[in-house]
């Protein structure tokens, strides 16, 4: 296979600061990056030939030269947090600048003994007795990437695996305040490679909400390589809240991917609104009784925006539900993939998917793809999808005018009700703020309506 | 008020509207009956906007060309429309678009808008008289209303924008006798001198709750006879087809 010029630099890369990365005098550190670097070297970054690629080019990524943040490109001095922080909102909150952990602006304190969380880098670097258990659920995980890489993506981020968050949470905690990560670029991020790697563990019965949110400092076009793992146990409850609001230069590529086991419960609403080429990955892998998933998701695009929603659901064993649903809105000449895979296991009776993929185009030239996939080795199972792309409805924009409004006006709050749809869900009061504030400005920054004034 | 001349409206290669004229002074109340696809539609629409392609003729309001005007300069002129199916907005609540509705319409006559608490007073009081719950106001628009519903609701929304020329589309159409006599009481609660009202309709009944000042009948697109409410009765006795038959122009 022919492998781009940026797939060569970086795996070039990748061998020359490997010394530098944490942990890099443990060997069984050293072997997973080598190992997943060699894997890369061989399959390079992803092409449209491959399925699951078929409608992303990432040409418009490989024009660049992206090069690894450094730790010391980290400069906390001078970030006022409170500004980028969730507003009204009592957090923990772990902060992260160009993908490494910064601890003066983080505010971990007061947690539950019975939680541990803590950076990956340090981890790396100073194993403890005290931090084994974290150490070793971050080995298993990026050995487990690097093997089972989907993508060259997947084995980029255990290649170059630097910092990132370890979450552990024991049986039958329940974090009073939600854990908010903030992942920030810096004004000076322009072509940097920010890579991060997160991992999740929920014990039995934990429950808590987790914050994930991507924000650029300036109009950088630096790339974010972004990983989640989660983990519930049996009965435990995650609410999984993630917003991307990078600069519309920026390339980002994040995944979430989680394991559940019976009768645990796992919600994640995915809001995707920033980046020039986005792609996001949920991969759900329901392997217990009874346990239940839902998925979530709005992305708003415009200029020359490319928004990509990677999902697979599968059911595993018997009596497991989940319910996705995803909604678009493009302008401009943005374009959109929705691509939504379940697969129901032989045995995995009583099954519950239901899956629906809505669009919604505002400009002649935004384009939406959406591709439902439904793989079914089980007879007795209830799954159902749905996948529409149109426009506003001209009657109701008409119905709308003849009562006073304007144009503008009409289709703005048109299009605000399709989105809302999916807001309104969110249930934890300041992110729904935010994402309803995020989103309002978001969709009146769009060409079309404003032409239609 | 309102002044219709010579106006023709080609769909196509077929004609809707053949060349009517229509004078509607404040204070009075016209009808305009006739049979289905006889143009009554098109004619409400033209009025507001829906529809510009007109082949000749002139609407004006209150000495304004109408067809200068957008549907939204319509509606804050004073214009409004009771649509005959009102259209289902999944995801804005009624009583968002009623004050969005509103709060324009004042701000173009240069009111303050109206401040939450005395809008709800208002709608509340309308809503009483419509016999109307209150639920109603956060559901979304026209979303799973009944048929019913869906009338009463144009009727609340024609009470709380207070136009100066309502334009009925059938509003009675899928009403029975009590939802009628509600809306009657509605549309007639507004009734003054300054305020004029159009009743687009197949039957004489709801003319006996709002009663006309002249009754047109408009066949083929054209209006072929007007008269005063008599006329209203005399179609109930013997139909359109006595209309066609009096009246040999019609059928060209």
């Amino acid at each position: 296979m022919k492998v781009s010029p940026l797939a060569n630099y970086l795996t070039e890369q990748g061998n020359r600061v490997a010394h530098a990365l944490p942990g890099s005098s443990i060997d069984s550190v050293a072997q997973i990056r080598k190992n997943a670097l060699a894997r890369f070297a061989l399959t390079g970054l992803p092409r449209m030939t491959d399925e699951q690629w078929r409608y992303t080019n990432i040409r418009s990524l490989e024009k660049h030269q992206f090069e690894l943040s450094q730790s010391s490109d980290c400069k906390p001095d001078g970030v006022n947090i409170s500004e980028w922080r969730l507003p009204k909102a009592d957090t923990y909150l772990a902060v992260f600048l160009d993908g490494w952990f910064c601890s003066e602006l983080s505010n971990l304190e007061n947690l539950p003994d019975t939680a541990n969380i803590c950076s990956l880098a340090e981890i790396l670097e100073f194993p403890t007795n005290a931090n084994t258990q974290s150490f070793e659920l971050a080995l298993q995980e990026l050995r487990s990437m690097s093997a089972n890489a989907e993508h060259g993506f997947t084995a980029l981020g255990a290649g170059f695996a630097a910092d990132g968050l370890v979450v552990q949470v024991g049986s039958d905690v329940t974090l009073d305040k939600p854990l908010e990560v903030l992942f920030l670029s810096q004004r000076d991020a322009d072509t940097r490679f920010c890579n991060v790697n997160n991992f999740v563990y929920a014990g039995k019965g934990a429950n808590f909400q987790l914050i994930e949110r991507y924000l650029s400092l300036g109009d950088t076009n630096h790339l974010t390589n972004s990983s989640f793992t989660f983990n519930l146990e049996a009965d435990a409850q995650v609410d999984h809240y993630r917003i991307q609001n990078e600069s519309e230069c920026a390339f980002h590529i994040g995944s979430a991917k989680t394991r559940q086991k019976d009768s645990s419960r796992y919600r994640i609403f995915s809001i995707s609104l920033g980046a020039l080429l986005n792609r996001h990955e949920v991969i759900q892998s329901l392997d217990g009784e009874n346990s239940h998933c839902e998925l979530k998701g709005l992305y708003i695009g415009r200029g020359n925006q490319h928004i990509d929603n990677y999902t697979t659901i599968a059911h595993e064993c018997a009596d497991a539900t989940s319910d996705e649903f995803y909604k678009g809105v493009l302008d401009d000449r943005a374009r959109s993939v929705f691509h939504g895979r379940i697969k129901v296991a032989p045995g995995a009776q009583h099954t519950d998917a239901q899956q629906q993929n809505r669009n919604l185009l505002l400009s002649r030239n935004a384009e939406a793809d959406t591709k439902p996939q439904l793989e079914i080795y089980a007879d007795d199972v209830k799954c159902s999808h749905g996948a529409t792309i149109g426009q506003l409805d001209e009657n109701a924009v008409f119905y709308l005018r003849s009562r006073g409004l304007t144009e503008e006006q009409a289709r703005t709050m048109l299009t605000d009700a399709f989105a809302a749809e999916i807001v309104n869900d969110i249930e934890l009061e300041p992110v729904l703020t935010e994402v309803s504030n995020l989103v309002q400005k978001k969709l009146s920054s769009g060409n079309s309506i404003k032409e239609a004034a | 008020m309102l002044s219709i001349n010579d106006l023709c409206v080609q769909i196509e290669d077929k004609k809707i509207l053949d060349g009517i004229n229509l004078d509607v002074a404040a204070g009075e109340v016209h009808a305009v009956m006739g049979p289905n696809g006889s143009g009554k539609s098109t004619l409400a629409n033209v009025i507001t906007g829906k529809l510009d392609n007109l082949t000749q003729g002139r609407i004006t309001f209150n000495g304004m060309d109408l067809l200068d005007l957008d549907p939204e300069e319509r509606a804050r002129e004073g214009i409004f429309l009771a649509f005959q199916h009102p259209i289902e907005i999944p995801g804005v609540n009624n009583i968002y678009l009623i004050k969005a509705a509103v709060n324009a319409l004042r701000r173009h006559r240069g009111e303050s808008e109206l401040d939450a608490i005395d809008f709800l007073a208002i709608v509340r009081e309308k809503m009483k008289l419509l016999q109307i719950n209150e639920s109603f106001l956060y559901r979304s628009v026209n979303e799973g209303f009944s048929g019913g519903e869906k009338k009463r609701n144009e009727i609340l929304q024609m009470m709380m924008l207070e136009p100066k020329l309502t334009v009925l589309d059938e509003t009675d159409s899928g009403l029975d006798i009590d939802a009628l006599k509600i809306v009657s009481r509605g549309v007639n609660s507004l009734a003054d001198a300054g305020r004029s009202t159009v009743i687009i309709t197949h039957f004489p009944r709801i003319l006996e709750y709002i009663v006309p000042d002249h009754v047109h009948v408009l066949i083929g697109g054209r209006i072929v006879r007007s008269g005063g409410k008599d006329l209203a009765h005399e179609l109930e006795k013997y139909g359109y087809t006595w209309v066609i038959e009096d009246t040999p122009a019609a059928v060209a």
